[in-house]
């Protein structure tokens, strides 16, 4: 291995990190390979990555798939649905999302989101990270906003025993989850299945009294004390970890805030029956408790075929789900600290005559977003005629700075850089994206 | 006199084995040497080995997915059989157990899923198993998967492509990202904007390989125009003809529909139908179909894209010739060291725990390899051995470097080249080894099996598997095999929990360690019941405590079966303090709890 003439930084960094640490490799498996800094970063001081902020919580709803703008929040002649008026003024959205309608005011509509990723890994990598998948060639252990959200807000609060910070719902592909660089605490808690969120609390099988429970743990203990002796391998430590996190939050009186089953009838009602539904109550109580980051992401929406079908399916069990979510955060008061966000990877083509069905369309589609001191009731940005892109005069927020934004307005400076598992310096927010105003 | 005979045979027996081996340890290559000469380039010092029954316990979970069996660990490391490495890691290959675990790799490299419409149930990792099981050579699975005709029930290679429809601009992504490791995703829509040299017409030219087939589910009239050079194509395929082509077959449907279709009945329409009803999926193969580049405002298009090998060299095709062979006989040619490289790359991950390059799916221009001479010499083998994996698998794990020791301090973590990381199970080791050794230990075989390891070492040694393999079977009710279960896994599945990934995306596994797994080995039902249900009436816990009148014998058992050690005198000491009447009382719960604490134990949970 040898380090090029010509100066090249990522080369010259990857060989030396390889000289240096006797092959450590670049991870994308974390089961293979080193982690040099994974369970003492080089603390990072709060004040240098916050930002002054009210906001406690993000709850992010991901769109998988391509939300078809028109057919759902931008009203165009050839939506597939009817129009309806919403708490805007002067705004409408459409049927699919009626019930969330009435709550709209409380939230920015950025009707001009765009970016050049048509493809689904690639533009959700965007979505959840703010940088563009061939941005980060080099940087394979980005991780996702949710987990460096998680992490920052982490610095300025006294270490504490183990409870997810980052909480994930419905599905988890790419990024989702993903905590890079950060420890492995930011990592992603995922809820697989909303009726039982919790699962391996207590023994699932067979009886057991505290004691014998004590007893066997001290079995297992001493096992594990003995074996560390003489072998020391960076995922025994991972593990040794999580165990000591796993006990931790088998033991937090926090965990009931997973049970929405103690919830008044009425309110559980009110969320429907759909898992979306359970998930969004459930988002609320996590935001009772202040923690960072929720994401839920809903898919099903890539209609390239059954449009019209496909989207009254999946909006019949989510659009109850959301307003019921804005309403209590509303009423709680939590909407002073907790910021809502509603995206998609991209909208879906607008002109397709008859057609039941809609492709990638990138170049513009709508998100919402509000909370904390994100304005109320304002629409940001105007589509075109058709929905195809923004107007001319409209001013447009590419998704790095959709996200930058995010990050600004919940206590999170992105313009800070932090290292990487090989000391590279790496921008919270991309670069090249801008905070904006909303 | 016969009685004589009989002794004499006896006597000699010892004596021929011997002369055996001192005859067959000299004619023996000691390949493996060659390997450790180069690999030493990387390491500052020797290496040391770990010891003997950790060595049989990795090399049993990297070979076979499974714990070794019974007191199989402590047999080998007692053994002074100086080939006991080489004779075990021969019985491995050629079990079941390999081809098992290894097409569930490949299963995941492929996006294999168990139950697909229109597919053979389990038809794809059949396929895959039976073909490592039989030792056959990995290009030839490559080539008949690439190109594959036919009923899926017949020519079960053919789910490689029944995965995407057939779809070219499908193949043309995962063929490059399976076999070459270039992912060519983004250049479907517009020019790769990262690597300029690849266009939109390039990755459509790839595409042009596998444009000459077509894939039908439901019915098709296959001899619709036999007998009259006709293409029989569906009507979403026929642009993708020659412009005079295109006529021909448009007219000819045309009066097929007037003087044949349009003149039946309903009823006689459905009999048809039925008639020509296809039980799977098949392919077929049609010379003249191309496919066309989309007409875009910016750019020429419209026209049939000529076939580019991806690296940009052109092939010679003569007309109507099978595109898919020539690709096939681009890609794994002997100067084109890089299909084998990508493929090595994988399983020497595997074995050794770090990669030449990461990620395996996308070597470009900023890929930096390590220890590249290893990875030049590993291919010039895996050449010799006609693309073998189990050869290529039998090379690699009799090396010195890949019995090296863990590490035993925090200096030597970081160095996987010198010495072994330590691993997580996968699910699939995961789930078997709990099996193996808990719900099967009434059974005496597993716990009493005396491994007896042949003396006759074979100078040419046959890889090729014995015995049924374990495979997916909608019926199967009694499962015991991670490779009985369908993939991918239900979420509540404990193959899911423990990341066997949805097979959408090429290996799409979760390597990433969660609580829910931790929550899961503590209390969830896999090992809840393993360590309730231990130490039964009928169970070889018990009947060893009969005989031994001792809880320490019986409590060492499952450290052998799930460790392959004896307990450790600290550890002893543990279990006695925690008997209240002493070493000669039978106390179930003590046992079972043991048993929990060995399923949870760091040690249990990684291959080290």
């Amino acid at each position: 291995m040898s380090i090029k003439s010509s100066f090249n930084r990522k080369e010259f960094l990857q060989a030396s990190a390889a000289l240096l640490a006797g092959f450590t490799i670049p991870r994308t498996d974390l089961s293979a390979f080193s982690f040099s800094d994974l369970f003492s970063r080089s603390t990072d001081a709060a004040d240098d990555l916050s930002l002054p902020s009210p906001i406690k919580t993000v709850i992010f709803i991901n769109m998988e798939g391509g939300m078809s703008h028109v057919d759902t929040l931008d009203p165009k002649k050839n939506s597939a649905f009817g129009r309806v008026s919403s708490s805007i003024r002067n705004l409408s959205v459409l049927e699919p999302f009626q019930k969330t309608a009435k709550h709209l005011h409380k939230l920015s509509v950025i009707r001009s989101t765009y970016s050049e990723d048509g493809d689904h890994g690639m533009a959700q990598h965007l979505l959840n990270t703010g940088y563009r998948q061939t941005e980060t060639v080099g940087i394979p252990d980005l991780p996702h906003m949710g987990a460096m959200i998680s992490y920052v807000k982490s610095l300025n609060q006294k270490p504490s025993s183990y409870f997810p910070r980052y909480v994930t719902m419905g599905g988890r592909n790419g990024k989702i989850g993903d905590p890079g660089y950060l420890k492995v605490e930011h990592a992603g808690f995922h809820v697989g299945d909303p009726n039982k969120p919790l699962s391996n609390i207590t023994p699932s099988w067979g009886k057991y009294d505290t004691d014998r429970i004590l007893r066997r743990e001290s079995f297992l203990d001493t096992l594990n004390t003995e074996y560390n002796q003489e072998n020391h391998s960076l995922n025994l430590d991972l593990w040794d970890k999580m165990h000591v996190a796993a006990r931790e939050f088998r033991d937090s009186d926090k965990i009931s805030s997973f049970d929405w089953s103690k919830e008044k009838e009425s309110v559980i009602k009110s969320y429907g029956d759909s898992w979306q539904g359970k998930s969004m109550l459930m988002a609320r109580k996590l935001a009772e408790i202040e923690v960072p980051f929720i994401q839920i992401s809903i898919g099903g929406w890539d209609t390239h075929d059954n449009n019209k079908s496909r989207i009254t399916k999946i909006m019949s069990e989510t659009d109850q789900g959301i307003a019921a979510l804005l309403g209590e955060l509303e009423s709680t008061g939590l909407m002073k600290q907790t910021i809502f966000m509603l995206s998609s990877e991209f909208g879906r083509t607008p002109d397709v005559g008859s057609r039941d069905g809609r492709d990638h369309h990138p170049k513009v589609w709508t998100t919402l977003i509000g909370g904390g001191k994100i304005s109320r009731g304002r629409v940001f940005g105007e589509t075109d005629e058709k929905g195809e892109k923004a107007v001319k005069s409209s001013p447009v927020m590419h998704v790095r700075d959709l996200i930058a934004s995010l990050y600004s307005y919940a206590g999170v400076n992105p313009k800070k850089l932090i290292n990487n598992s090989q000391d590279r310096p790496i921008a919270i927010a991309n670069k090249a994206s801008k905070v904006l105003e909303i | 006199m016969i009685a004589k005979l009989r002794i004499l045979l006896l006597l000699s027996i010892p004596l021929l084995s011997a002369a055996w081996i001192t005859l067959s340890s000299a004619n023996v290559d000691f390949e493996s040497e060659n390997l450790d000469k180069v690999y030493a380039k990387y390491t500052k010092s020797k290496l040391e080995s770990t010891h003997d029954s950790n060595l049989l316990r990795r090399l049993s979970l990297h070979l076979r997915g499974t714990i070794p069996d019974g007191k199989e660990s402590l047999d080998f490391a007692k053994s002074n059989e100086t080939e006991k490495l080489r004779l075990t890691s021969i019985q491995y290959l050629k079990s079941p157990e390999f081809a098992e675990y290894w097409a569930t790799k490949l299963g995941s490299l492929f996006r294999e899923q168990t139950n697909r419409r229109n597919e053979v149930y389990g038809g794809f990792y059949n396929y895959l198993a039976s073909s490592l099981h039989d030792n056959k050579p990995y290009d030839q699975m490559v080539r008949e998967m690439l190109t594959a005709d036919g009923d899926l029930e017949k020519n079960p290679a053919g789910h490689f492509f029944a995965r995407d429809s057939a779809d070219p601009l499908q193949v043309a992504e995962y063929v490059g990202r399976v076999f070459y490791a270039k992912r060519v995703g983004c250049a479907r829509c517009h020019d790769d904007k990262f690597d300029k040299s690849f266009t939109q017409r390039d990755y459509y030219a790839i595409a042009a390989f596998f444009s000459q087939q077509f894939y039908r589910t439901n019915w098709w009239d296959e001899k619709r125009f036999e007998g009259e050079n006709i293409p029989n194509i569906p009507n979403e395929d026929i642009e993708n003809l020659p412009l005079k082509q295109q006529k021909i077959v448009k007219d000819r449907n045309r009066e097929w529909d007037q003087t044949f279709w349009n003149k039946k009945s309903k009823e006689e329409r459905q009999k048809f139908t039925e008639k020509h009803k296809l039980k799977y999926g098949k392919l077929f193969y049609e010379a003249n179909l191309g496919i066309r580049f989309p007409i875009k405002d910016d750019k020429p298009g419209g026209d049939l894209v000529q076939p580019k090998f991806p690296d940009g060299t052109i092939p010679e095709i003569k007309p109507g010739e099978d595109r898919r062979k020539v690709f096939v006989d681009w890609l794994v040619a002997k100067e084109n060291p890089r299909f084998r490289k990508v493929i090595i790359n994988r399983i020497w991950k595997e074995l050794m725990g770090w990669a030449f390059f990461t990620p395996e799916d996308d070597w470009n221009s900023g890929t930096v390899v390590y220890a590249e001479d290893v990875l030049n010499h590993i291919d010039q083998v895996f050449l010799e051995k006609n693309h073998s994996i189990k050869e290529l698998v039998y090379y690699i794990v009799n090396s010195q470097a890949y019995a090296r020791r863990t590490p035993a301090n925090e200096d030597e973590k970081s160095n996987h080249i010198h010495f072994f990381p330590s691993r997580r199970m996968d699910p699939d080791q995961l789930m078997n080894s709990i099996v193996k050794g808990t719900l099967e230990v009434d059974q005496p075989k597993w716990l009493f099996s005396e491994r007896r390891l042949s003396n006759f070492f074979p100078k040419k040694i046959d890889l090729k598997g014995k015995g049924a393999l374990r495979v997916p079977d909608k019926d199967q009710k009694d499962i015991k095999f991670a490779s009985q279960m369908e993939r991918p896994p239900r979420p509540n599945q404990f193959l899911a929990i423990f990341g066997s990934g949805n097979r959408t995306d090429v290996d799409d596994d979760h390597s990433e360690i969660t609580i829910d797994q931790v929550l899961t080995l503590m209390n969830g039902r896999l090992t809840g019941k393993a360590a309730w249900d231990f130490g039964g009436k009928d169970s070889q816990s018990v009947k060893n405590f009969e005989a031994s009148k001792s809880m320490s014998s019986v409590v060492n058992d499952p450290f052998i079966i799930l460790l392959g050690r004896e307990m450790k005198e600290k550890e002893r000491a543990l279990l006695l303090s925690n008997l209240p009447k002493g070493d000669g009382h039978f106390e179930r719960q003590i046992l079972q709890d043991w048993v929990w604490a060995i399923m949870n134990s760091q040690e249990f949970l990684h291959v080290n």
